[in-house]
């Protein structure tokens, strides 16, 4: 669904044409996309459009370069320290 | 997508698999290398509490323990940091012991999970959000 979404975003309506699902169904998909913070919606008129929030994924690779960043360091240490004699 | 922020990296001691646990359970050894100040004791249930060389504090909670092999633990930075488990392995190799680190952010399990635990769209979900 989210590959269907564009940067335009869509509404229920529009993604129930392309999808073999009910609009019922894909609005119940798109408030717990919402709700789990990967689409943001906005009121258009009778419908509401949705979109994808980059947010979530951009503090993920920031999390995950952070994180990696702090284990090289650590068992950059870690191999310095067992290289040392008084601990092998 | 629980996968997708995950950080596994892995080392070889030239160690016994015994002296590697100590290497990454006992404070006295983990103050060389893991962090500054390290509050740890190797049992479910104990504090952890990290104070990194640059002051920054973490804190958690150790959840799991299979010594001498497996140790894991949760923990966030105070007071609103993401929370991540930490999970470390150690497995006997040629070369004397291999220590096996996941790091996999919570925060994002935490959001889908009450979507996911539903049973009747959980895997939908899942796979729409692909």
């Amino acid at each position: 669904m989210l590959s269907l979404m564009g940067g335009s975003g869509a509404t229920a309506t529009e993604l129930a044409r392309e999808l073999p699902i009910t609009r019922q169904a894909v609005a119940k998909h798109l408030s717990q996309l919402a709700s789990a913070g990967l689409v943001a919606p906005t009121r258009q008129g009778r419908e509401t459009r949705y979109r994808i929030t980059p947010e979530p994924l951009e503090d993920a690779v920031a999390w995950i370069v952070q994180a990696g960043g702090e284990w090289d360091d650590r068992l950059a240490r870690l191999s310095a320290y067992v290289g040392d004699d008084r601990v092998a | 997508m629980t996968d997708d922020t995950a950080v596994e990296r892995e080392i070889t001691v030239p160690v016994e698999p015994e002296r590697a646990w100590e290497l990454v359970t006992e404070p006295q050894h983990l103050e060389h290398w893991f962090a500054e100040q390290v509050e740890l004791e190797p049992t479910p249930g104990a504090p952890v509490r990290v104070v990194a060389d640059d002051g920054g504090e973490r804190h958690g909670v150790v959840e799991e323990v299979d010594a001498p092999r497996r140790l894991r633990f949760v923990w966030y930075a105070p007071p609103d940091g993401p929370p991540s488990s930490v999970e470390i392995e150690v497995v006997p190799d040629a070369g004397g012991s291999r220590i096996f680190v996941t790091e996999r952010e919570l925060i994002t399990i935490d959001a889908v999970g009450p979507v996911v635990a539903s049973p009747s769209s959980g895997s939908d979900l899942l796979a729409l959000a692909a």
